[in-house]
């Protein structure tokens, strides 16, 4: 079943053609990946389906009607949304910044003890934050913050999650980590993930298919073993790689060539 | 939820803000004793001046202290987390030079007394909405904000001294009495008025705060949790900037009030606007009043305008903080 059905969008940023026709849809349960070179649409993609921009043609459909039709609560009630960037300048709590992921639901005239606190409880002893809980977001390092960002989108418990290269100023560790968890909740709540990400070896590891744009369009989309071949990856990347099979997972591993070798 | 620690954190307050009440209400140019303090405040019958200072000066007085310091205070705290800017506040957006503005151009023309609250109520809404219209234009920027209210007072400002150099001394002075805030002035009428506005505003202010919070993680993520940042931010701008129009028309210019409260309340409650709003409203009552005590009592039998006192401790306050810290830290 689908969740969500884009198609044929075309998206304009001050009469510059950002995205070009886009057609793709996302499977319930899945996690769909979105690879492509920085400039490639994929961020404004993101922002159209949360509807932040208006495509000029075309339409998005969630669940089967379109996204225009949904008010802001009922949407931000289906799709949370982690953006490339959070600046948290203000200093919340760890539980205070989870907390208004049950904005959607509850909102305005506060929070329940029954339902939305118990969620929140949930979600801090689901992802071992029980000893920051109490913390300054602003004073975790940037792989627990963004743990606590991502933690907030699954307490707004929505069915799709649109991940915007949630792993870019992560280390090895923390990026495994992150998108460990997302995995689990992947398998365990049946949460659908649209994840941006920039690390090949990463999308193929945890993605179940993958679209890779190029210059606002999609260039190709299927399976892993369909995407990351040597040829469309120098196609769109413009640079030279070897994909091997990674002898663990039997998925393809991109190895750059880094060198110029003569 | 408001856990105990929380709760016993908002009791005391209002019972700070009630012996402030109290303190401001015993002293003035004649002490009054406790015991004559409770035989006035419980015989409204009796007739003689004590208790018509008591009645009619200083609790009016004290009232409008608590409506201003506690408006001024909610509003800097809504605006610093509008702007994401720990030095927005109603002044430094400019405001009072537009309500300044207002006053000059009242007494030029020769209105007075009931007029002048209504001039600075109008020129500070219209320089707030020179700063609202311009700073949605440059997408809210939070240091493109101060700049314009910088701009705006300038601009204003200017304005004012060419009235000031075009004007009789007398009304000169007039200007530059009302210009120093002071809350003596008030009639019955501007504190009714005050007290519906600022209690209006305030409490918009703390039904909105959920959606404040979530506007301090930026656009798009309010967006992503169901909050219209367009909207939003108009409903709380136009909320925010009635409450200071109110507070200026009817007291004047009180300084630093808007800033150094909601930093003062960061510190002990935290940054969650929910409890943030009404902590900063009660705090910046409890320090207007003090304020007010003591620039009634400081150079006995004569008084300060209480701006001076605010505009000295704030001062001085925000520049031990500016030193202290990061100024971008909340």
């Amino acid at each position: 079943m689908d969740i969500l059905n884009v198609n044929n969008i075309s998206v304009k940023i001050n009469e510059l053609k950002i995205l070009d026709n886009i057609s793709f849809n996302v499977k319930k349960g899945e996690i769909l990946g979105i690879i492509g070179p920085n400039g490639s649409g994929k961020t404004t993609l993101f922002k159209t389906i949360s509807r932040i921009l208006k495509p000029e043609t075309g339409n998005i459909f969630l669940y089967n009607k379109n996204i225009t039709s949904y008010s802001e609560k009922e949407l931000s009630k289906l799709i949370s949304v982690i953006p490339q960037m959070i600046n948290v300048q203000f200093p919340f709590t760890v539980e205070e910044f989870i907390l208004m992921g049950r904005f959607p639901h509850s909102g305005r005239y506060g929070y329940s003890i029954d339902t939305d606190y118990e969620i929140v409880n949930n979600v801090i002893k689901n992802n071992g934050m029980d000893s920051i809980r109490h913390r300054r977001i602003n004073e975790l390092s940037g792989g627990e913050k963004q743990r606590v960002i991502i933690a907030q989108g699954f307490a707004q418990q929505t069915n799709l999650m649109l991940l915007d290269e949630p792993t870019s100023h992560l280390d090895i560790y923390y990026q495994v980590q992150l998108l460990n968890l997302l995995d689990k909740y992947n398998k365990e709540c049946e949460l659908t993930i649209l994840i941006i990400l920039h690390d090949l070896n990463l999308a193929a590891s945890y993605c179940d298919r993958l679209i890779m744009m190029k210059e606002g369009k999609i260039f190709t989309q299927g399976t892993i073993e369909e995407v990351l071949t040597y040829q469309n990856i120098e196609a769109v990347y413009n640079t030279p790689v070897i994909v091997k099979e990674n002898p663990i997972i039997h998925k393809p591993h991109v190895i750059l060539v880094t060198k110029n070798l003569k | 939820m408001l856990n105990f620690k929380k709760k016993y954190y908002f009791i005391i307050l209002v019972i700070l803000l009630l012996v402030s009440f109290y303190v401001g209400l015993l002293l003035g140019s004649s002490n009054l004793s406790i015991k004559e303090s409770f035989y006035y405040l419980f015989n409204s019958s009796s007739d003689d001046i004590t208790a018509d200072i008591i009645w009619k000066i200083r609790i009016p007085r004290l009232i409008l202290g608590i409506l201003v310091g506690s408006g001024l205070a909610a509003c800097g705290a809504a605006f610093q987390g509008l702007f994401r800017n720990p030095l927005a506040e109603p002044y430094t957006l400019g405001i009072s030079s537009g309500a300044s503005l207002g006053v000059s151009i009242s007494v030029i023309l020769g209105f007075s007394g009931v007029f002048i609250p209504f001039y600075a109520f109008i020129g500070s809404f219209i320089s707030v909405f020179f700063v609202y219209t311009l700073a949605s234009r440059k997408n809210f920027l939070n240091s493109t904000v101060i700049l314009l209210g910088v701009i705006i007072s300038f601009l204003f400002s200017s304005i004012v001294y060419l009235i000031f150099s075009l004007a009789k001394p007398q009304e000169v002075h007039n200007i530059i009495m009302w210009l120093m805030g002071d809350l003596s002035s008030a009639n019955n009428l501007t504190i009714i008025i005050t007290a519906i506005l600022v209690i209006l505003g305030i409490f918009t202010l703390i039904f909105f705060s959920e959606d404040l919070n979530i506007l301090t993680l930026g656009d798009e993520k309010a967006f992503s949790l169901g909050v219209n940042p367009e909207r939003t931010k108009r409903i709380l701008f136009i909320a925010s900037s009635f409450i200071t129009g109110s507070c200026v028309a009817a007291s004047g210019i009180i300084g630093f009030v808007g800033i150094i409260i909601p930093h003062i309340s960061r510190k002990l409650i935290g940054v969650n606007h929910r409890y943030l709003i009404p902590s900063s409203a009660l705090i910046g009552a409890i320090f207007l009043v003090l304020s007010d005590t003591i620039a009634r009592i400081i150079i006995k039998p004569m008084e300060l305008p209480v701006g001076v006192i605010t505009g000295i401790i704030g001062g001085v306050f925000f520049l031990s903080l500016l030193l202290k810290t990061d100024s971008r830290d909340f």
